[in-house]
């Protein structure tokens, strides 16, 4: 019967489709409508699409529609054993050849035309043909996983401009020789931070510039950067430093006068000791991609899209400490939990972070304190609390301050059985926290462990070569080589296609990488918080004492 | 970076699981790694809830196995299988249940690989 | 940012393999099929309300189980996959908990119970079908004892899995199949669908 239906929408449109785009649609209204359905599976007059995937499996439109496949760029995707083929205008009417002339030999995804049909160029008949039967202008059947659309002439027209202007100019930033990218740097952040944020990536530049010049000069070196990375391998780079001054609502016009001065491709790295908001609002405003500020409050959004975080920030170890606890809820039964929380930027994200996951998990609200800024943690403080509401578990987000208070009070009876704090709050003091109090004390770690950690050192290594190791900050520098080895590898697989919403969709795209700090990272169509682990761990005995994993790299 | 890529090859290429070298490593130089294959809980008493044991069990267990990839991704490095699903007991440690956890884990010895250089090539 | 070249390789080799295996499937070929046995660990899942599953129990069930490996972002092969457990819950009629339907992420990095529940309502899911998430080294041991071992997320195959608890044999298919592909082998389980009640069912709630 559905079998039927689609043969008859076939056998009409294959010779009646040749809807013009509506009059009364203004470019930006075909946008918006035909985003829609492409994005959310909603038709223009608001109604749900529908299609048959699978030969006669009905799906609506808002369990997945054309992104899921194509992804935003409409440059398509690649998992497992499934090819997504583009589908943008540039590339549709475009005959698919059996290979891309001068990439025979890049060993890069562009070659996948070798292996896939080859097709004419797609007319709008072909191509609504194709979107509603599933046959290509060579009278293939594609593949079932591509959905069968059932859409009326009018909506069929509108999506079809619409895929016309997907990934088809190239964006600002972008030459046919140069890539442009700039790191924003707010005043104010130690200096030493900022070094060690901006030389991975002045390295990684510089080194890739070399390989530009020497190409130019020796044909070997050009081969063989043509090899390994196609079309890129001639390419520059640059890398400005847009340096933002004064309080964080006066950003946002020195960005834009940044920006028409110099519209960069995208922005790298980056670092704040504080906010991030006006540069993240920017980012989504101008669609400009920003790979790994080094930020401890990233912007938090299931939705954004232009700014991918190494992490989601210091909240992560509030939120890992409340998903340890709730493995263990039922044996607590109802006993107290405890929050203490300093009022600072740090003290009020872990906290959120806590009470988000907690109360996301089903539980009544802890017992939340705050303790005003400036104001010291104090032993008696801490008694007072355990005498008040005898907590089972005693959650403190302070910085080192509260080792001596929490010392204090582990010889109290009545002491909470478990105590959570954060190592990086803590920082180098969580080597000097005391023998008695290791047994209570869980810290959230949300890095590689020290003893494994050395394993990665080559790669810092490389970067600090010929320098002072002591004059730069160890995790940032982990950091930025991070941004710019994603980086790299992105523009690798992008095949020159440099469209910022594809180097999204490429990243989205990567495997799980083991580099240096983070224990693991991961990437995926949409996900913006490159490392999602943490571990609790507690301080071993002895003078040089090591952390004991306590926990798996991600608690669920 | 090229050892990297190397042992990326060798995965693509089927060798997914572990390598399974000889059981009677003679060297024992270097440090051993578990990946856990399961584990039980021992409750301390009768009372002791089995479920929730067996529950954090798991997470007291799975805490000591290495991300093996986090060790052939990195190059450099070799794991060497010593010992299948050997079993060992460590306390619970957890505040509110006693009792001991069983985890059974194959035993691995990690050591750095001397046959190629680890060092990146010039210029790379 | 200079890869190596063996790097390179190593992507022109995925883009073969990945290749050879697309050119294979547009041809008429469906899905491959075949009849296992498979021991369960005994490991700990989360499910979409947070809830702890003690995942041999769940599998080892009185009632027909059909289990598939997907995760919250993923592209191609989720959506078909998941299309395929929807559609087979609107066959079931009313009662959609007499088949145990359950969904393993295989990302459980970043599969938390909320994406897990955020994901079943986009499918419209009914009871009955669950999706699981965990610790990776759990996971991951139930990869194995399913035989189907992804060493990365980017890796997936589609694969899904018919329990019958008469035996406790498992089917295994081997591809995406096509509604009534689904179906027929459901029922080849020994299972059978109330297609009386299915129209009903299939109101969009
Ligand atoms: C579930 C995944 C999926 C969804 C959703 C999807 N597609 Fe596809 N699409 C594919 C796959 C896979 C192919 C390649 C099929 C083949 O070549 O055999 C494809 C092919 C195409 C092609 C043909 C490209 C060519 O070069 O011949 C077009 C055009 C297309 N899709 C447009 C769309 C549009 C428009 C939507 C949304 C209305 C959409 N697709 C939704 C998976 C999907």
């Amino acid at each position: 019967m559905k079998l039927l239906t689609v043969t008859l929408l076939l056998l009409s449109l294959s010779n009646a489709f040749a809807a013009p785009v509506p009059q009364e649609l203004s470019p930006a209204d075909i946008q918006r409508l035909g985003e829609r359905m492409y994005r959310d599976g909603i038709l223009p007059n608001g109604e749900v699409m529908k299609a048959f995937v699978s030969d006669d499996v009905p799906v609506d439109g808002t369990a997945f529609t054309c992104v899921s496949c194509h992804l935003r760029s409409g440059l398509g995707s690649v998992e497992g054993e499934v090819v997504t083929t583009p589908t943008n205008g540039r590339i549709l009417y475009e005959e698919r050849k059996s290979f891309i002339k001068g990439s025979e030999f890049v060993p890069s995804i562009s070659n996948y035309a070798k292996y896939l049909p080859v097709r004419p160029a797609y007319t709008d008949e072909t191509l609504a043909t194709l979107i509603a039967a599933g046959v290509d202008p060579t009278g293939r059947s594609v593949l079932k996983v591509m959905p069968r659309y059932e859409l009326e002439d009018r909506d069929m027209a509108i999506m079809i401009a619409y895929l016309k202007t997907l990934s088809d100019e190239l964006p600002p930033g972008v030459s046919e020789k140069e890539i442009k990218f700039a790191t924003v740097i707010v005043e104010g952040t130690d200096p030493v931070a900022v070094e060690s944020m901006v030389l991975p990536l002045q390295f990684s530049v510089d080194r890739k510039n070399s390989l530009a010049k020497a190409a130019k000069s020796n044909d070997r070196v050009a081969r063989m950067g043509y090899n390994m990375l196609g079309d890129l391998h001639s390419y520059t780079f640059t890398l400005s430093r847009w340096v933002l001054k004064g309080t964080s609502d006066t950003w946002r016009a020195q960005l834009e006068a940044y920006y028409a001065k110099e519209p960069v491709f995208a922005l790298l790295g980056g670092i704040s000791p504080g906010t991030w908001e006006p540069v993240h609002r920017f980012c989504e405003e101008h669609r400009l991609p920003s790979l790994f500020p080094i930020v401890d409050e990233p912007v938090i959004s299931a939705s954004d899209w232009y700014t991918q975080y190494l992490s989601r920030g210091i909240r992560l170890e509030g939120e890992s400490a409340a998903r340890y606890l709730h493995g263990m809820v039922d044996l607590i039964k109802g006993r107290a939990i405890v929050q203490v929380s300093r009022d600072s930027r740090r003290g009020r994200a872990l906290a959120d972070g806590f009470r988000t996951i907690w109360t996301e998990t089903g539980h009544p609200p802890v017992i939340d304190i705050t303790l005003p800024a400036g104001e010291p943690l104090t032993v008696e403080k801490l008694r007072q609390i355990v005498v008040k509401d005898r907590p089972a578990v005693l959650v403190v987000w302070d910085d080192a301050s509260l080792i001596k208070a929490l010392s204090g009070l582990v010889e109290q009876a009545d002491r909470p059985s478990m105590i959570i704090a954060s190592g990086t709050f803590l920082g180098e003091a969580l080597w000097t926290v005391p023998e008695s109090l290791r047994a209570a004390l869980y810290l959230t770690y949300p890095y590689r462990l020290p003893e494994d950690e050395k394993r990665f050192d080559i790669s810092a290594r490389k970067v600090l070569a010929g320098k002072n190791p002591n004059k730069y900050d160890s995790v940032i520098i982990r950091q930025a080589y991070i941004a710019q080895e994603v980086l790299g590898q992105a523009l690798m697989m992008m095949r020159g296609e440099y469209y910022r919403d594809f180097l999204l969709d490429t990243i989205g795209m990567m495997e799980d990488m083991h580099y240096p700090l983070y224990e693991r990272v991961s990437f995926g169509p949409g996900q913006r918080y490159a490392s999602k682990g943490c571990f609790i761990v507690q301080v071993g005995k002895g003078d040089k004492p090591q952390l004991e994993k306590r926990s798996e790299w991600v608690i669920q | 970076m090229r050892n990297k890529a190397t042992l990326h090859i060798l995965l693509l290429l089927g060798m997914l699981t572990l390598p399974a070298f000889a059981e009677d490593v003679k060297d024992p130089e270097g440090e051993i790694a578990y990946v856990i294959n399961d584990y039980r809980y021992a409750p301390a008493e009768t009372g002791d809830d089995p479920d929730s044991g067996h529950a954090l069990c798991g997470t007291r267990c799975n805490a000591l196995s290495i991300d093996y990839l986090n060790y052939l991704m990195v190059g450099g490095w070799e794991l060497r299988k010593v010992a299948t699903n050997r079993e060992f007991t460590v306390p619970l440690d957890n505040p509110f249940l006693k009792g001991n956890c069983i985890c059974t884990a194959d035993e691995y010895l990690v050591k750095v690989i001397t046959r190629n250089s680890t060092k990146p090539p010039a210029g790379n | 940012m200079i890869i190596p070249l063996i790097r390179a390789l190593v992507l022109l080799a995925v883009a073969t393999l990945v290749f050879a295996v697309v050119a294979a499937a547009a041809e008429p070929e469906r899905y491959k099929r075949s009849v296992e046995q498979y021991t369960m660990p005994d490991v700990v899942l989360i499910n979409q309300d947070g809830e702890k599953v003690r995942f041999k129990k769940l599998l080892e069930s009185e009632q027909p189980v059909v289990v598939d490996f997907i995760y919250g972002t993923c592209t191609t092969i989720c959506p078909i996959l998941s299309a395929g457990y929807a559609n087979l819950q609107r066959k079931l009629g009313t009662d959609t908990t007499k088949v145990r339907l359950v969904s393993i992420t295989i990302d459980p990095e970043y599969d938390t119970p909320a994406i897990l529940k955020e994901y079943l309502a986009r499918y419209q899911a009914k009871p009955g079908w669950d999706f699981l998430t965990g610790s990776r080294r759990d996971i991951d041991r139930v990869m194995n004892a399913f035989d189907a071992y992804f060493r990365d997320k980017m890796d997936h195959k589609p694969l899904t899995f018919i329990r019958s608890p008469k035996d406790g044999k498992w089917i295994r298919l081997y591809g995406l199949l096509s509604g009534i592909d689904f179906l027929d082998e459901y029922k080849k389980a020994g299972f059978t669908v109330t297609p009386g009640l299915s129209t009903k069912a299939a109101v969009p709630n």
